[in-house]
């Protein structure tokens, strides 16, 4: 038999966004109004297409009290009483879609009873504990906390205790991958005889995960690859290229970097399964400003002491380095996105544009104007930082959640590449500078690189995005 | 399955690998489920538990070839490559057979009046091939990267594998789709120009393998079938002494295994074997002008034909380590991913019909009864069970006499299905003529399930027609007090739910109109 679990509870608390938080399924139907479960749908986790667990949604309770009353006069509640009471009150009107959230227990599913831990409890939700304990159906209740309130969390776990085999906090609205993980093996606790199901769904799950920071590394190795070696051109008539025509060149190039980086976000979106997840990045979030404004060179990327010791370029690092630090704070380079001046010194890290411009050979009397590839030491860094935040909201945008106008709370004070040691800056700056040589010998330093990213990926993963409540497992009765 | 990989699996790998990353058509769910079929197809019969990242590689190439055979219009480049390629290495190895055995001939002319200068055959057929081995043994030590620049060589015989290629199978490219044709052509990029170099170090090996048998087999016959001499000239006064420790040392090597006669001429045969034209050489031993072949020939053996074989084993090694090592580049760590992540799917079957809509409410307003302001109408309050203990009578009161209502009777609701139907009884039962009317508190932010709902529909057949119903809505209760302003979705969501009962009760309406303090 597949275990099952049915996920039950008093209408709108959550159930569905449990649900799709865990099967990471966002065309879960949820909606702030009750009533939008009106029937039990059953999601199946399948491994290499064997159906190994399966949760399923129901629509809550609807007659508790009513429900509790009748379930009383039944002396046996063992399968066969449950059996006999279904048959016996299935076919009354006041009684029918109560009697159809039973059908999953009668399965022999487990019991996941999902309540809103920030409201106080009453009857109705003491009533539809008690119909379940009476089932004597493995049990396991699951706080789901809508608001902040944790007023009444005491109240709710003293009820547990005696109704339940266990308990935990889940927030289906910033639960994590490790939440999640931590959620299939607390299921565990209640059945003994799914531990290995259990176990092999969560190790699949875990895979699964390893397998798409996996994916990412390898999108964002392409996109620094792409981006870092990126290069637009045009001719021109004379030697000596105008402003408008460096100013026109330097706004292709740019548009160009933001569109193929844009792209590879969206892929990276596509691996964590988010398929409505509009990508409306919460307000304050740094990607809001423009890949090459002064925010965010300012917050992302190396400290100028990092640049110059990381070597990147070599001794060009270093003089980027230095001259960024003589350019004062924020570069001091940038005037606005669209000014020349700041948007090249963004680019080249220096003040004399003119010389930096590339014009190439001579042919047939016609010059070519070349901007790019990007040589600043700071370019691959913001980039990555830019990859690993969206990385982080992506991760940590619950699929159960729906508004999205509400920030997560992520903090952002600074990019991640701020915290790597000097000896993996060195690594990852011969890394980038063979990328925009376009240079063979990238493949050497390449492994180091994924590999240190790989761990920042399950780090991030690994963190409470800034949900203040803590975890706790508690075993009942 | 054999661990080590040949240079056309490489390519058939490089084929396939990059068909799938130009397959637009399928998505990365596609793919993973193709792969990981694969594995799970070949993991029955593996003893290994732990595949590693290569020996997945290898099921997945093997696989993908067996595939790509049972295709109508099926290509393996490998299979095109391996006979270029076995076309290249028998030609090198003939040509330097060849080569050497005519090279051999030509110096083996020996007609009884000068015998053959052992310098000459040192430096034709050893010292050449020594000096090349040292230049680039001391050219990869002292600069590594230069390994892996094409030299002239190499891009030569590239070229011509190429071109071989290309001639021989475009009759059957030909039938093959774009994408195919397209997938083929990068193999021969740039890029994959790298892999080449120790296929045809190798390839390269086979020649100067070839010549130096060939130049061993023709010595060996001639010294079986002809009258061969040799002998030693040279104008710097070198004296017979110096010439045996110079011959000493070179034949080190094998001195050791051999005995001296065997090894190296002795000094006297040195000595008996110095040609000085002048002086013609009938004064010269057979003995002596005979004892060279041997030092000749296991020079030729030591220092032509061995490290040719060393070479061989040496790009074998470099070539598999090469191979492994283009592998190990992280973008086709995928094809392990895929084939060992297991297929994880969480996702219900669509769901049937649609979503019940619930319409917005409108506002329902209270009707104004025409009632005189000074008088009040008594009614009974039903309050739940939840909240009743914590609800002051008093300020309830106070919150129900603007709109006119007088309390004379307050109850539980909401605490059992029995004490709801004990209670509705109790009402039909009394039936007073003095209750004008029954108000029900409700929390509001409470979903309105069907048994609230009901015991409404319950409450309204119980009383008697002129006896007003009524609704009250409370919000959530703060530690303070519960009686807060509830919010309007929660209200509009109670009206939607009770729209049958909108002609029987008088109002739903919330109790508190503006926030207590």
């Amino acid at each position: 038999m597949i275990p099952e679990f049915a996920i039950l509870g008093h209408p709108n608390e959550g159930k569905s966004s449990v649900l799709s938080t865990l099967s990471e399924d966002d065309s879960v139907r949820i909606s702030a109004t009750p009533g939008e479960t009106v029937e039990c749908r059953v999601f199946p986790v399948s491994i290499d297409g064997k159906e190994i667990i399966k949760f399923t949604d129901t629509p809550g309770f609807q007659n508790p009290q009513r429900m509790l009353s009748e379930l009383q006069k039944y002396s046996d509640l063992s399968d066969a009483g449950l059996e006999e009471f279904f048959k016996d009150n299935h076919s009354l009107n006041e009684m029918h879609d109560d009697c159809e959230l039973l059908r999953p227990l009668l399965r022999g599913a487990g019991i996941i009873y999902v309540a809103d831990g920030s409201r106080p409890i009453r009857n109705v939700d003491l009533a539809e504990m008690e119909i379940l304990r009476l089932t004597g159906k493995p049990r396991m209740a699951i706080l789901n906390c809508k608001d902040e309130e944790e007023h009444y969390l005491d109240q709710w776990k003293t009820e547990f205790r005696r109704h339940f085999n266990s308990s935990r906090i889940f927030n289906a609205h910033s639960a994590t991958y490790i939440e999640r993980i931590r959620l299939l093996e607390a299921l565990k606790s209640i059945e003994q005889d799914w531990h290995g199901p259990l176990d092999l769904v969560v190790a699949s799950f875990k895979k699964d995960w390893q397998s798409r920071n996996n994916r990412t590394v390898t999108i964002i190795c392409e996109m620094l690859s792409n981006c870092l070696s990126h290069s637009v051109q045009s001719t021109i008539a004379k030697e000596t290229a105008t402003e408008t025509e460096r100013e026109k060149l330097y706004l292709q190039y740019s548009k160009d970097i933001k569109k193929l980086e844009l792209d590879y976000h969206q892929r990276i979106r596509k691996v964590f399964k988010h398929n409505i997840f509009n990508y409306s990045l919460p307000p304050q979030s740094i990607l809001n400003d423009d890949l090459f404004d002064q925010q965010t060179w300012k917050f992302l990327g190396l400290k100028q002491k990092q640049i110059a010791l990381a070597g990147g370029a070599g001794g060009a690092a270093i003089a980027a380095g230095l001259d960024l630090a003589a350019g004062g704070a924020s570069l001091g380079v940038f005037t606005s996105i669209g000014g020349i001046i700041g948007a090249l010194g963004a680019l080249y890290g220096g003040k004399n544009i003119a010389a930096k411009t590339r014009v190439l050979g001579v042919e047939t009397g016609r010059y070519h104007l070349q901007v790019g590839p990007n040589e600043n030491p700071q370019f691959p860094y913001i980039l990555l930082d830019r990859a690993l935040i969206f990385y982080s909201h992506t991760i940590n945008w619950a699929h159960g959640r729906r508004d999205y106008d509400t920030p997560l709370p992520i903090s952002e004070a600074k990019g991640y590449s701020r915290d790597w040691p000097v000896s993996s800056l060195k690594k990852y700056s011969k890394y980038f500078s063979a990328l925009q040589k376009k240079d063979k010998q990238f493949e050497k330093y390449e492994r180091a690189f994924t590999a240190g990213i790989l761990e920042c990926l399950k780090s991030i993963s690994s963190k409470d995005p800034g949900n203040k409540r803590n975890i706790t497992i508690q075993e009942g009765q | 399955m054999k661990k080590t990989w040949n240079f056309e699996e490489i390519l058939d790998f490089y084929y396939f690998f990059n068909l799938d990353d130009n397959n637009e058509e399928k998505s990365e769910r596609q793919l993973h489920k193709r792969d990981r079929q694969i594995f799970l197809q070949a993991e029955k019969e593996m003893s290994k538990q732990n595949p590693t990242p290569h020996h997945c590689q290898k099921i997945w190439l093997d696989h993908r070839r067996s595939a790509e055979l049972s295709n109508e219009d099926h290509f393996l480049p490998g299979d095109a490559i391996r006979k270029t390629h076995a076309l290249l290495r028998l030609l090198l190895l003939i040509g330097g057979f060849l080569i050497g055995c005519g090279l051999a001939l030509s110096y083996f002319v020996y007609t009884g009046k000068t015998p053959l200068n052992v310098f000459h055959f040192l430096t034709i057929f050893i010292v050449p091939q020594l000096l090349i081995i040292i230049f680039f043994i001391g050219r990869a030590a002292f600069s590594p990267s230069s390994i892996g620049r094409s030299l002239s060589i190499r891009r030569l015989l590239l070229s011509l594998c190429t071109r071989l290629f290309f001639i021989l199978k475009k009759k059957a490219m030909g039938g093959l789709s774009t994408k195919k044709r397209s997938s083929i052509s990068s193999i021969f990029s740039k890029e994959q120009g790298s892999l080449t170099l120790w296929p045809l170090f190798l390839a390269s090996q086979l020649f100067g393998l070839g010549f130096n048998i060939g130049i061993l087999g023709v010595t060996i016959l001639k010294v079986v079938t002809t009258d061969l001499a040799f002998g030693w000239q040279s104008t710097l006064q070198l004296g017979s002494e110096k010439l045996f420790s110079i011959v000493q040392l070179i034949a080190a090597p094998w001195s050791w295994l051999l005995s001296p006669e065997l090894s190296y001429p002795a000094l006297t045969e040195i000595e008996g074997s110095r040609i000085i034209l002048k002086d013609s050489i009938l004064h010269l031993q057979t003995q002596n002008l005979t004892s060279w072949w041997p030092f000749l020939l296991l020079c030729l053996v030591v220092y032509g034909l061995l490290p040719r074989v060393i070479l061989l084993v040496f790009g074998f090694f470099m070539e598999q380590r090469s191979f492994i090592h283009h592998l190990n580049q992280n973008k086709y760590e995928v094809i392990s991913w895929r084939m060992l992540t297991p297929l994880v799917s969480t996702q219900a079957p669509p769901q049937k019909g649609t979503v019940q809509e619930i319409p917005v409410a409108t506002n329902k307003k209270r009707r104004n009864d025409n009632l005189s302001a000074t008088l009040c109408k008594q009614v009974l309050l039903l309050i739940p069970d939840d909240i009743f203990d914590n609800c002051d009578l008093a300020t309830l009161q106070q919150l129900l006499t603007p709109h006119k209502y007088q309390a004379v009777e307050h109850n539980r609701i909401f605490q059992s299905s029995d004490a709801d139907e004990a209670l509705l009884a109790n009402i039909r039962r009394k039936n007073r003529s003095n209750l004008q009317g029954v108000i029900v508190i409700i929390e509001a932010w409470m979903v309105p399930i069907q048994e609230h709902i009901r015991f409404l529909h319950r409450l309204v057949e119980s009383v008697q027609e002129k006896t007003e119903v009524g609704v009250y809505f409370l919000g959530r209760p703060t530690p303070e007090t519960i009686f807060t302003l509830p919010g309007i979705i929660d209200i509009e969501m109670w009206r939607n739910k009770t729209r049958d009962l909108h002609n029987k009760v008088r109002f739903f309406e919330p109790l508190v109109t503006e926030k207590q303090d």
